[in-house]
């Protein structure tokens, strides 16, 4: 199964989910990402995520400065990304309780 | 607030080409997204300097598409058509391009010493010094050299367009310097199939491939005589594989001493042509070189021995005549051997005829025109020193690495 069209779907809810448990850089996000096991995600699919996000009012961002190299900017959850990710949270629920089941059922008949 | 941009000519670079592929996009919209990549592109070289930017995140058109596509914006048509950037960057995010930049890795090492070895050999050539046995040194100075220095011309090569191109000339340049030591060494050191060295003729006098270590003249009474034996050449033969007997020395109380040309397995060349030697006086000091003798004026030793032959009560003496054999150098009368010369018992006496015109050297005569010539050139460039060999060995051996490599690399790349 190519997990890419997966993770297409509920990368805006992998996103705001990374970012609920605190604010972060781009990079960052990617790298908090791909240690929680979605390796595949690609650098520009984050930051166009994030940039459409920001847009949609999902996200705030601040810039703050970095001993590392230039400054960052951080997002952050909005209301409005926190309930879109509620809602996000549910639509995965049901949506994967409804796969499985029908998997469950295909394998018992099989 | 104020911010010091520190620039990475790296990300300058990659930036340069995503904004080129986004070249449609609304002008607020494209600097808020190239100022994301600028960002994420220095975040990702402080995370791993030596990374290729183009490996870790893509190509730059391929990036631009994803960043596009991810934001909810057009691509099709904001998007410029591939150039020839966006297709080296492909190609270099391909499979092959991944194999190439890790065997770039595994090998970079060796390739910058090569580098510096390509410097030494240019330099060399350029100047034309003769630094005749010193050369191998400095070229093995100058590979270690060029490792060393690998991590200095790596960050000289990163600075602005001048360093690029200095990087790009110099690995032109060494490509071209190695593939010409590679070509030389393959083709010059290794044995060439069209030289007729597969097979060198026996050194010296040969009957039926025999070694002949003497000749002894006998006239038509069986009485030994004296006869002086040339070559068709009018080269003097002698049979004593000294060769002392083809010089003369012009000064007097000097004796020419033989300095016999070796064959292949180091052994002397009798015969061989032009005799070479150096007079030495009585306490065997060297007075010069000797110079060949003039047809006729040798063959010394087949005279004493015949003289003194003669003195004697030799048993020769009293041999019945030979039978004639129509001068044909493989009319033999083996069966006769022992009876003729019972200090020689395994010698053939060689069918005369009765005259010394019927004397048929002929196998004597191919075999050591042969050994001549062979001597002069087609052996001598055959004979491969033994560091050569090495050298050759080894660069055989690591482009068969190198070849297994790749092959390894394919087969582990593949799905």
């Amino acid at each position: 199964m190519d997990s890419t069209q997966l993770l297409k779907g509920v990368l805006d809810a992998a996103v705001l989910a990374v970012l609920s448990e605190r604010d972060g850089y781009g990079y960052d996000i990617v790298r908090r990402l791909r240690e929680a096991g979605l390796e595949g995600v690609g650098d520009a699919s984050v930051y166009g995520t994030l940039r459409r996000l920001f847009q949609s009012g999902a996200l705030t961002s601040y810039v703050l400065p970095s001993d590392e190299g230039p400054h960052r900017k951080y997002y952050g959850l909005t209301p409005a990304g926190a309930q879109q990710l509620s809602e996000a949270r549910d639509s995965w629920k049901a949506f994967s309780h409804t796969v499985q089941g029908i998997f469950d059922g295909a394998r018992s008949a099989a | 607030m104020s911010e010091t941009r520190i620039i990475d000519e790296r990300v300058e670079a990659y930036l340069e080409d995503v904004a080129r592929a986004l070249a449609g996009v609304d002008a607020e919209e494209r600097a808020a997204l190239l100022e994301d990549v600028r960002e994420h592109a220095g975040a990702t070289l402080a995370d791993d300097p030596t990374v290729d930017l183009t490996l870790r995140l893509g190509a730059p058109g391929e990036f631009a598409r994803e960043l596009l596509d991810a934001a909810g914006l057009p691509t099709e048509h904001r998007t410029r058509r591939r150039s020839w950037r966006d297709m080296l960057a492909a190609a270099r995010t391909s499979r092959l391009g991944r194999i190439w930049a890790r065997a770039r890795d595994d090998f970079g090492p060796a390739w910058a010493a090569l580098r510096g070895v390509a410097v030494i050999w240019i330099l060399a050539q350029l100047t034309n010094a003769q630094f005749g046995s010193l050369l191998p040194w400095l070229l093995l100075a100058g590979g270690v050299a060029g490792w060393l220095t690998a991590d200095t011309f790596a960050a000289v090569g990163r600075v602005g367009r001048s360093g690029r191109a200095l990087r790009w000339a110099m690995n032109a340049f060494t490509l071209v310097v190695g593939a010409t030591l590679l070509w030389s060494w393959a083709s010059g050191f290794v044995p060439r199939f069209d030289q007729d060295v597969a097979y060198v003729p026996p050194a010296g006098l040969s009957l039926d491939g025999s070694y002949v270590m003497g000749i002894q003249a006998f006239g038509p009474e069986g009485a030994p005589t004296t006869v002086t034996l040339f070559d068709q050449d009018g080269n003097p033969l002698t049979v004593d594989g000294n060769g002392s007997a083809a010089l003369t020395c012009a000064q007097e109380d000097t004796y020419p001493v033989a300095v016999p040309y070796l064959s292949a397995s180091g052994q002397p060349i009798a015969n061989a042509y032009p005799a070479r030697g150096v007079c030495v006086d009585g306490g065997n000091v060297v007075r010069g070189p000797a110079a060949p003798a003039l047809n006729g004026a040798l063959v010394q030793n087949l005279e004493s021995r015949a003289a003194a032959e003669r003195q004697s009560d030799h048993p020769r003496q009293r041999r019945r005549r030979l039978p004639r054999c129509g001068g044909s150098r493989h009319s033999l009368q083996s069966d006769q051997s022992d009876a003729i010369s019972p200090q020689r018992p395994r010698g053939r006496p060689f069918a005369l005829g009765g005259t010394v015109e019927g004397l048929t050297v002929g196998a004597v005569v191919s075999s050591m025109t042969a050994v001549a010539s062979s001597h002069d050139s087609s052996v001598a460039d055959a004979l491969v020193p033994p560091g050569i060999v090495a050298v050759t060995e080894l660069a055989r051996t690591a482009v068969g690495a190198a070849w297994k490599y790749v092959e390894q690399r394919s087969g582990s790349s593949r799905p």
